[in-house]
């Protein structure tokens, strides 16, 4: 059996996108990933979802990645990632949602509001630094304590977020709220990648996430 | 007795996205009812959507809910009520256009409230006011509202649902629940199995713990009529902590199904599935509520059977019963004797020591 923590994320052709984004930063941190997208020549607006083998392309995953301003990128991808998370709850993958900044910042309340949703199937929910002070405002919680209110809101249980203000991410979990300083390289994906590579290895309870979050 | 089933949201595998697209999804599943979750903000484009859905409804007899928002602190300061009771209007405008037989809400932490009469007394009051606001949003319409929305001079304006909490820093037992579901009309509990099973410390394990929850609430609410949320649910601590398939979780459908075929005949149930399989999982309850009944069905039969099989011979059931238990035992016995013997001729062959120890019945060993 293959062995290693293996990630895959429904992303642009371009790459462009934040769950892209994170792919390439764990295929350089060692972790076996890789994107779904459209086909060559296809129409990523419009392009034939349906066709995905979700089963297959999620054989042996850990980790299914998706950035929430994919749905603002065409009824395809909407649907698609809408798809991917349902599969991978099927397949016994586990799904991580990067919270982005929608290109037209106006849409961020629907993109969050698709977020909240799908809150049931998502494992991880991290907020990158820009999309965590609108998120805040947005539901008129901008203390410190934020993540550890949407993870008792919304019952995922692990919300990160990555502030640039003091270049630390943190993790909110039912047994403890860690900080971790970081690099911040690509606002904080960097971290999420290592944090996820990491999670699936070390270890069981809170010193394991705690270990894994602290893993720069 | 009726038991409606349905998923909280637009079912997984709809190829659309919209509610009536879901609403079609969940009729060709053979489900009867839907929960939807209200977007923020309420757009024109929504309202829309929510009348195609409430016309449909109508016309189809699917029981269409509406959940609040997600999270409430209706316990909190000022601000952060209001600012609860802001969000929940929208989806109390919505349950009008969408024909919602039930508004679901949370209550949220305690706040600064103790557990006990005083917090109970506040959700109370602020219940009350969300009823007549209920109220007042299906009086306020025009002769040409008849036509759009027939169910408002049809049908009785949602009733107001309170949801059970799945922590213990959440307002929200059972017992709170049923309580200020006693003092303001136009309320009824929702009970959210999950929350329950979790905030019990793992409670919800067999049929008869499903049988005293709902004498618990027939007792102190009355009524026939339940309004439900089931998913597998991880928990510690009389927390819960995560919503997973029922397949995951250590809260099983099959005592509630087993509940519901052999003690549920009084009850009109509508059981939502909140799980992250949404659809799935509510196909999968159905599915063990019809086995559930066919094993019910089964032993019905045969015990109709026994009856009458009893008058012919001029027996009692029981001692049909005691009869029918002797002449299956003696068959057992003479397998068993029948099986016997090739054992014994296998082993007399062999004139070897054997170390087989003889049976021994003082040896507790």
């Amino acid at each position: 059996m293959e062995q290693g923590v293996r990630m895959i994320a429904l992303g642009d052709p371009e790459g462009s996108d934040k769950a892209s984004q994170l792919i390439a930063i764990a295929s350089s941190l060692g972790l076996k990933s890789s994107i779904i997208t459209s086909n060559p020549g296809e129409n990523f607006e419009s392009f034939n979802h349906g066709a995905i083998d979700w089963k297959e392309k999620m054989a042996m995953a850990h980790w299914v990645v998706n950035s929430a301003s994919m749905v603002t990128a065409g009824p395809s991808p909407a649907m698609a990632w809408s798809a991917s998370m349902t599969f991978a709850e099927l397949e016994g993958c586990r799904n991580v949602m990067i919270v982005d900044m929608p290109s037209d910042p106006e849409s961020i309340s629907m993109v969050w509001g698709q977020v909240i949703e799908k809150v049931r199937q998502i494992h991880v929910l991290f907020f990158t630094s820009a999309s965590l002070d609108a998120i805040s405002k947005l539901e008129g919680s901008d203390g410190p304590d934020f993540l550890s209110r949407v993870r008792e809101k919304t019952m995922i249980p692990l919300v990160c977020g990555y502030s640039e203000s003091d270049s630390c991410a943190k993790v909110a979990h039912a047994l403890d709220n860690i900080q971790a300083q970081s690099s911040g390289e690509s606002e904080g994906l960097r971290w999420l990648a290592g944090f996820l590579k990491s999670l699936p290895l070390s270890g069981a309870g809170i010193e394991g996430i705690r270990a894994a979050a602290l893993w720069e | 007795m009726p038991l409606k089933l349905g998923p909280a949201g637009v079912p997984l595998s709809c190829k659309g996205r919209t509610i009536v697209e879901g609403m079609d999804d969940i009729t060709a599943l053979g489900l009867e009812a839907m929960e939807i979750q209200t977007v923020r903000p309420v757009q024109p484009k929504h309202f829309d959507q929510y009348w195609q859905a409430g016309i449909l409804s109508w016309d189809s007899g699917i029981e269409m809910n509406l959940h609040g928002p997600y999270y409430a602190e209706l316990l909190g300061k000022r601000r952060e009520r209001n600012r609860s009771l802001a969000k929940m209007e929208a989806s109390m405008q919505a349950g009008k256009i969408i024909n919602a037989r039930h508004l679901v809400y949370h209550v949220g932490p305690y706040g600064e409230y103790d557990p006990g009469t005083e917090a109970n007394e506040q959700v109370a009051n602020i219940f009350s006011g969300i009823v007549d606001r209920v109220r007042e949003i299906w009086g306020e319409q025009d002769e040409d509202a008849y036509t759009a929305f027939p169910w408002i001079s049809e049908q009785e304006p949602s009733l107001v649902g309170i949801e059970t909490s799945g922590r213990q820093e959440l307002w929200g037992t059972v017992e709170e629940v049923l309580e200020v579901c006693n003092h303001v009309e136009g309320t009824v509990p929702v009970l959210n199995i999950g929350h329950i099973h979790a905030r019990g410390h793992g409670s919800m394990r067999t049929s008869e713990d499903y049988a005293e929850l709902f004498d618990m609430v027939r007792e102190n609410y009355g009524g026939s009529r339940f309004y439900c949320h089931f998913a597998g649910i991880e928990h510690r601590m009389g927390n819960a902590l995560h919503y997973t398939q029922i397949k995951k979780s250590d809260l099983k459908f099959e005592p509630f199904a087993e509940f519901l075929a052999e003690e549920g005949d009084w009850m009109d149930i509508t059981i939502i599935s909140d799980s992250p399989l949404l659809e799935h999982d509510a196909m999968y309850m159905m599915q063990h509520y019809d086995k559930a009944r066919q094993r019910l069905m089964e032993i019905r039969a045969r015990d109709e059977r026994r009856i009458k099989l009893a008058k012919e011979s001029g027996l009692t059931p029981e001692e049909l019963e005691l009869l029918e238990q002797e002449t299956a035992d003696a068959r057992r016995r003479e397998d068993s004797e029948d099986t016997k013997p090739a054992k014994a001729s296998a082993k007399a062959p062999s004139k070897m020591m054997s170390f087989d120890a003889p049976e021994d019945d003082d040896d507790l060993f």
